[in-house]
């Protein structure tokens, strides 16, 4: 089917939540398009398929941004990438120091791992889980009628 | 001090509460509907958002046995996306006022 490729792309790159209700209506529209055979109807759903995928990881991006607890992960992340940082750029100094010759550019590729080294397992760590709800704004509706 | 947030209505959205309310449509009508006014990719990522609002339900279509391809996805107004839509038209309005007109 149509959209097939697509679906599957999306369903690996934004949760489940977004996948269902932002890809799959999309992929719906494409695949309800195929019948009618007409080639710029099908490029438009094409490309509307495609831009509800970014759309769909911008969304989560949103949701992961506007989440209660983002503010309070962001800032442990950033405390912990700068305590290995400190302590990689410590071992690195006194590495340097010990060393006879050492080129400029070695010492910033050394400094540009010691960044990575910081950073990749911390944030490899704290990535938020792929099955997030979007806990934006839900209002009472109770008293409605 | 717990402020409750209040729910906030875009023109989009506004666009989207008003093609709606006369009956159930699925997204591509919508865009056909809105002459140009809603785009194909992003009015799914606007019809998440109002969901996760509360201002519209969406049900998928019932298929005959056999049909191929994903089900569509079809969206309704709550009848509080319809109160919150009719209290901001009130408020545009009422700060379109100049002060002279007030009196």
């Amino acid at each position: 089917m149509p959209g097939d490729f697509i679906n599957a792309l999306a369903r690996r790159i934004v949760s489940a939540g977004t996948h269902a209700s932002v890809i799959q209506p999309a992929i719906a529209d494409l695949q309800f398009e195929a019948r009618t055979r007409s080639t710029w109807l099908m490029a438009q759903s094409y490309l509307g398929a495609w831009t509800a995928v970014c759309g769909g990881v911008l969304h989560d991006i949103g949701i992961t941004i506007q989440h209660p607890g983002f503010i309070d992960e962001a800032r442990t992340a950033t405390v912990l990438v700068g305590m290995q940082a400190v302590y990689y750029g410590g071992m690195l100094s006194l590495t340097v120091a010990h060393l006879p010759r050492v080129h400029g550019a070695a010492i910033l590729r050394l400094a540009l791992l010691a960044v990575i080294a910081s950073a990749v397992p911390v944030v490899a760590l704290m990535l938020p889980k792929r099955d997030m709800t979007d806990t934006r704004a839900q209002q009472p509706q109770d008293d409605i009628g | 001090m717990d402020e409750q947030r209040l729910p906030s209505v875009s023109p989009t959205e506004s666009l989207i509460l008003d093609l709606l309310e006369h009956g159930e449509r699925f997204g591509l009508e919508l865009v056909d509907a809105s002459k140009g006014r809603l785009k194909r990719g992003s009015v799914y990522v606007t019809l998440s958002r109002m969901e996760a609002k509360g201002f519209v339900e969406s049900r998928q279509e019932e298929r005959a046995p056999g049909a191929i391809g994903l089900p569509r996805r079809m969206y309704r107004p709550t009848a509080y996306g319809l109160k919150v839509r009719d209290a901001y038209q009130l408020l545009r309005e009422a700060l379109r006022l100049r002060p002279a007109d007030a009196h």
